[in-house]
C-alpha cells in the first residue's frame, strides 16, 4: 500500500489542474445556489431554513456528479493502455484502486466545502441549527464517499468513459430509487429489506434530520469497502484474463 | 444470386444452451426474491436452467467443462467467494451495530433525545409488571415514515430496557389485525400504544391512540402516560335529570365524547342523583368527576344534598346548561343550586341568552368562541391561529355571571364578542325569533360562556358552561354541519383538569431555539443572490478560463 500516496498525489494534481474540474464546481454551485436562494425566498420570515437542504438535494445531484468524476479513472488509463503500464509497476492493485479513489472523494469535499458559504450566510441573517447541519454534511460526506465507489467499479468494468458514466448513472438510480420499489412490493418485509439497502434510507430518516446512528456509518463505509474490493478484483482480473 | 443459407452448428446451440442457462437462473432467482416462496416462476426458471445446462453440456461439452474447471473460472469463482464472504462480514456487523441502537443527536434543541421527563416515565413502565408494546400500522408506501418514526420509537425501547417494544404491521396485508383499529386508522391515526397480554397479544382495551404531531415525544409520552393511567380515572353521567343519554349515538346522543374519554383510558359509568337521595347513598367515592350534560329540570332538594356532600369532599363538577322554556330551567334565577354555586364558587347561570352579532356562524345564537383567556390546560387547542374549526360552537347559550369577589380562585375560560349581549327577552327569540339589544334590559357584552372555580381548601372543583347542546353527537361529528373540534377539545381539556388526568399525563412543551430568517432590507437579498449565483460559479470559471489559458499558451 505505499504506492497510494503516489497515486493520489498524481490524481489530485490531474483534478485539480484541469480547467474541467473547475467548470463541474461551476456548473455544481449554479445548481446548489438556484436551491439555496429560493429556500431562503420562501422561509423568509415565515420559518427556520433547512438545515439539511443542500445535503438534501445532493443526493439527487451526486447521481448524477459522482459517475463523471470516476468515470475517467480507470477507464481512460485502460483505453489508452497506461493501465498496463501501471500494473508493472512496483504499485500493488489495491494501492492504484485506493489511490484514485481517495484523489476523487479530497475532490468531492472540496466540491462539498464549497457550499459551506451558504451555512456562513445563514449564521448572519438567521439563527440556523449548525449541529443539524454538521451532521447533514457528515451525511452527504458519507454518501458521497459511497456513490463514488459504485462509480468506480464501472470505471474498472469497462474501456469506454461514457459507458462506465452511464452504467454508474444506472445504478446510483437503482440504489436511490430502491426505496420505491420497496414500496411496491407486496411482502412489506422484503420491501424493508430493500429499502436498507438503499443509499436514501440510511440519509433521509438520520442524518437529515440531525441524527447519526451508528449503523447508517457502517453501511456507508461497508458500501465503500465492498465496492473498492470489487474494483481492485476487477483490476486484478486482467493479470489471468 | 445465390441464395445464403442459415447453418446452424453444435456451437451455435451450446451457446444458446448457456444463454438459456443464464436465464433460468436470473428468473429463478428474481421471483423468488420478489415472492421469498417456491411458486410456479421460480420453478420455470429451473427448468429453463436445466434444459440450457443440459444443451450446452451435448452440443459443446469442452467447453461446458472448461468453464468450470478453468483458470480463469477457478480465479473468477475465488473472487466472487471472497467478495460475498466481506459483503457477509460487513452484513453481520451492520446487524450487530443496529441492534445496538447507538444514536448521537446533534440537534441543538435536542430533538431526537428523550427528556427527563420521558425517561422518568419510562422508568415507571420499567417496574410496571406488564411490558408495553409500540403498534404501528404502516402500508409499503410508508416504508420512509415508519423508517423516520422507527429512529424515533427505537429510543423508548432502549431507554426502557424493553419494557416497550415495537411491532409495525401493514393493513392491507393483515386485515385482521387493523379491523379493530378502523376508525382511528380512518381518522389518520397509525401509531397506537397498549399493554401486552401474557399470550403476547396486545390488550385492545388499554390501546390508546398517538396523535401524529410533529411534536414526537410529546405525543407518545402523553399516549404511554395514559395507558399507565388508564382505569384510575373515573367519570359517572348523571342520568336521572333528563340529561344527554351519553350512550346514544343519535344526534341528540353523546356518545362520540363519551367514547373519546374512553379512548383515552377514562371509565365511564352512569348515575341518578334521585336514585342515591331516595336510597341515602352518596356519590360513590371512586368519581374523579361528575358531567351534568344539559339537564331538563331543576335538581330537588334531596338531589342537590347529594351534590353538596359530594363538592364538599373535593369532588370535581362539569355542568353544561342549555336555556329551556320553561319554567322549571336547570339553574333558573331562583334555583337554589345556582344559589349554592355562586355562594361555594362564585359563579352562576344567568337567564339571558347571549347574541353574538360578530358571530361567524349560521346565526346570531350560533356563538363562536370569541376570546379565549390566555393558554392554560382548559383552553389548549382552542382558537388555533388559521383553523377556524378549532373554535367552540354554542347554540342558544346562557351568559354566566362570574363574582369578581369571589370565595375562592375562579375565572372565564370563554368570552363571546364586545358586539354580543345577553338577551333578557326569551320569549321573543323562542315565539318570533327576535333579538333586539336594549341596553336597560340586557346584559352587556363581552359576556362568559365558560367559567371555572377551585377550591384550594378542599380541592373541589367545577366547571360551568352556558351551553349543552355543544356537547351532542349532533356539535361534535365531523359529518355534522355545525361541526367544530373545539366542543369535543373543551370538553375533553375541562374533564382532564377536573380529575387531575391531564396533570398526570401531560408533557410540559418543549422550546424550540432555530429562529426564521429576518432581513433588515430587501436588499439583502439581492446581494445573497449575486455572491451565491455571479460570483462564487464566476470565480470558478475564471480559474478554468486561466488553467485552459494557460496550457494553451505552453502548447
Amino acid at each position: 500500500m505505499t504506492g497510494t500516496p503516489i497515486i493520489f498525489r498524481r490524481e489530485l494534481a490531474a483534478y485539480f489542474t484541469s480547467p474541467v474540474a473547475y467548470l463541474i464546481a461551476a456548473a455544481f454551485l449554479v445548481f446548489t445556489a438556484i436551491t439555496f436562494n429560493q429556500d431562503l425566498a420562501f422561509a423568509i420570515t415565515v420559518r427556520p431554513v433547512d438545515p439539511a437542504l443542500i445535503p438534501r438535494v445532493l443526493t439527487q445531484l451526486l447521481i448524477f456528479i459522482a459517475p463523471l468524476l470516476t468515470m475517467r479513472l480507470l477507464a481512460e488509463e485502460n483505453r489508452e493502455g497506461t493501465l498496463e503500464l501501471l500494473l508493472t509497476a512496483p504499485v500493488s492493485d489495491a494501492s492504484i484502486v485506493i489511490g484514485k479513489y481517495l484523489a476523487a472523494w479530497v475532490y468531492y469535499t472540496f466540491l462539498l466545502a464549497l457550499t459551506l458559504v451558504y451555512q456562513i450566510i445563514l449564521v448572519n441573517i438567521a439563527f440556523p441549527d449548525m449541529s443539524h447541519t454538521l451532521g447533514a454534511y457528515i451525511g452527504i460526506w458519507l454518501y458521497g464517499g459511497a456513490t463514488l465507489a459504485v462509480g468506480l467499479v464501472f470505471s474498472a468494468l469497462t474501456e469506454s468513459q461514457v459507458l462506465a458514466a452511464f452504467l454508474g448513472m444506472i445504478a446510483l438510480l437503482i440504489l436511490y430509487f430502491a426505496d420505491r420499489i420497496g414500496q411496491i412490493v407486496a411482502n412489506i418485509d422484503l420491501g424493508l429489506i430493500i429499502f436498507q439497502l438503499t443509499l436514501q434510507g440510511h440519509f433521509i430518516p438520520t442524518f437529515a434530520q440531525g441524527v447519526i446512528r451508528a449503523e447508517d456509518i457502517v453501511y456507508y463505509a461497508g458500501l465503500i469497502v465492498v465496492m473498492l474490493f470489487v474494483s481492485i478484483r476487477l483490476v486484478e482480473s486482467r493479470r489471468w484474463r | 444470386m445465390q441464395a445464403r443459407s442459415i447453418v446452424i452448428t453444435r456451437r451455435h446451440l451450446g451457446q444458446l444452451g448457456s444463454v438459456l442457462l443464464g436465464l433460468g437462473a436470473v428468473v429463478a432467482l428474481t421471483a423468488f426474491i420478489w415472492s421469498l416462496s417456491f411458486n410456479e416462476f421460480v420453478a420455470a426458471g429451473l427448468i429453463i436452467g436445466g434444459l440450457g445446462a443440459a444443451l450446452w453440456a451435448a452440443m459443446t461439452p469442452q467447453e461446458f467443462k472448461a468453464f468450470f474447471t478453468g483458470r480463469q473460472v477457478q480465479r473468477s469463482t475465488s473472487a466472487i467467494f471472497t467478495t460475498l464472504l466481506l459483503v457477509a462480514i460487513v452484513t453481520v456487523f451492520y446487524i450487530i451495530v443496529q441492534r445496538a441502537v447507538i444514536v448521537s443527536d446533534l440537534t441543538i434543541d435536542r430533538r431526537f433525545t428523550l427528556t427527563e421527563q420521558t425517561l422518568e416515565l419510562l422508568r415507571v413502565v420499567e417496574r410496571s409488571p406488564r411490558p408495553l408494546r409500540i403498534l404501528g400500522f404502516y402500508r409499503p408506501q410508508d416504508l420512509l415514515q415508519r423508517e423516520i418514526d422507527d429512529a424515533y420509537w427505537q429510543l423508548y425501547e432502549a431507554a426502557s430496557n424493553g419494557a416497550i417494544t415495537r411491532q409495525y404491521v401493514d393493513p392491507i396485508r393483515e386485515p385482521g389485525i387493523a379491523a379493530p383499529f378502523s376508525q382511528a386508522l380512518a381518522a389518520n391515526y397509525y401509531v397506537f400504544v397498549g399493554f401486552v397480554n401474557p399470550d403476547g397479544t396486545l390488550d385492545l382495551s388499554t390501546v390508546t391512540p398517538v396523535s401524529n404531531q410533529a411534536t414526537q415525544e410529546r405525543s407518545m409520552t402523553e399516549a404511554i402516560a395514559r395507558v399507565l393511567a388508564g382505569g384510575s380515572f373515573k367519570v359517572y353521567f348523571e342520568q336521572g335529570l333528563q340529561t344527554l343519554d351519553a350512550l346514544s349515538n343519535s344526534q341528540q346522543g353523546m356518545s362520540i365524547l363519551n367514547n373519546n374519554l374512553r379512548a383515552n383510558g377514562i371509565v365511564t359509568d352512569a348515575l341518578r342523583l334521585s336514585d342515591l337521595a331516595q336510597a341515602g347513598q352518596t356519590i360513590p367515592r371512586d368519581a374523579s368527576a361528575l358531567i351534568i350534560a344539559r339537564p331538563q329540570r331543576e335538581m330537588t332538594d334531596a338531589e342537590l344534598a347529594v351534590v353538596r356532600e359530594y363538592v364538599e369532599r373535593g369532588g370535581a363538577l362539569f355542568i353544561a346548561a342549555d336555556f329551556f322554556p320553561t319554567s322549571d330551567v336547570f339553574l333558573n334565577a331562583s334555583s337554589p343550586f345556582n344559589a349554592y354555586l355562586w355562594e361555594t364558587f362564585g359563579l352562576r347561570m344567568t337567564d339571558a341568552v347571549v347574541v353574538d352579532t360578530r358571530s361567524p356562524g349560521p346565526s346570531a345564537l350560533h356563538v363562536v368562541s370569541a376570546q379565549v383567556v390566555t393558554e392554560n390546560v382548559l383552553t389548549a387547542g382552542l382558537n388555533q391561529p388559521n383553523d377556524p374549526s378549532t373554535a367552540t360552537m354554542f347554540h342558544m347559550a346562557r351568559a354566566i355571571e362570574v363574582n369578581p369577589q369571589p370565595p375562592v380562585p375562579n375565572g372565564t375560560v370563554i368570552f363571546s364578542s364586545e358586539q354580543s349581549w345577553g338577551e333578557t327577552d326569551t320569549r321573543a327569540i323562542v315565539e318570533r325569533n327576535e333579538f333586539i339589544a336594549d341596553p336597560d334590559a340586557d346584559l352587556r357584552g363581552p359576556l362568559s360562556l365558560v367559567a371555572f372555580a377551585e377550591n384550594p381548601a378542599t380541592r373541589a372543583r367545577i366547571v360551568l358552561v352556558g351551553d349543552g347542546e355543544f356537547l351532542t353527537n349532533g356539535y361534535t361529528s365531523a359529518q355534522s354541519q355545525f361541526y367544530a373540534t373545539g366542543n369535543a377539545t373543551l370538553f375533553m381539556n375541562s374533564i382532564g383538569w377536573l380529575t387531575g388526568f391531564s396533570q398526570q399525563v401531560t408533557f410540559a412543551p418543549r422550546a424550540f431555539m432555530t429562529t426564521p430568517v429576518l432581513f433588515s432590507g430587501g436588499q439583502q437579498l439581492d446581494v445573497i443572490a449575486f455572491i451565491t449565483l455571479f460570483l462564487m460559479p464566476g470565480s470558478m470559471l475564471a480559474i478554468a478560463g486561466f488553467i485552459y489559458w494557460r496550457r494553451y499558451r505552453a502548447a
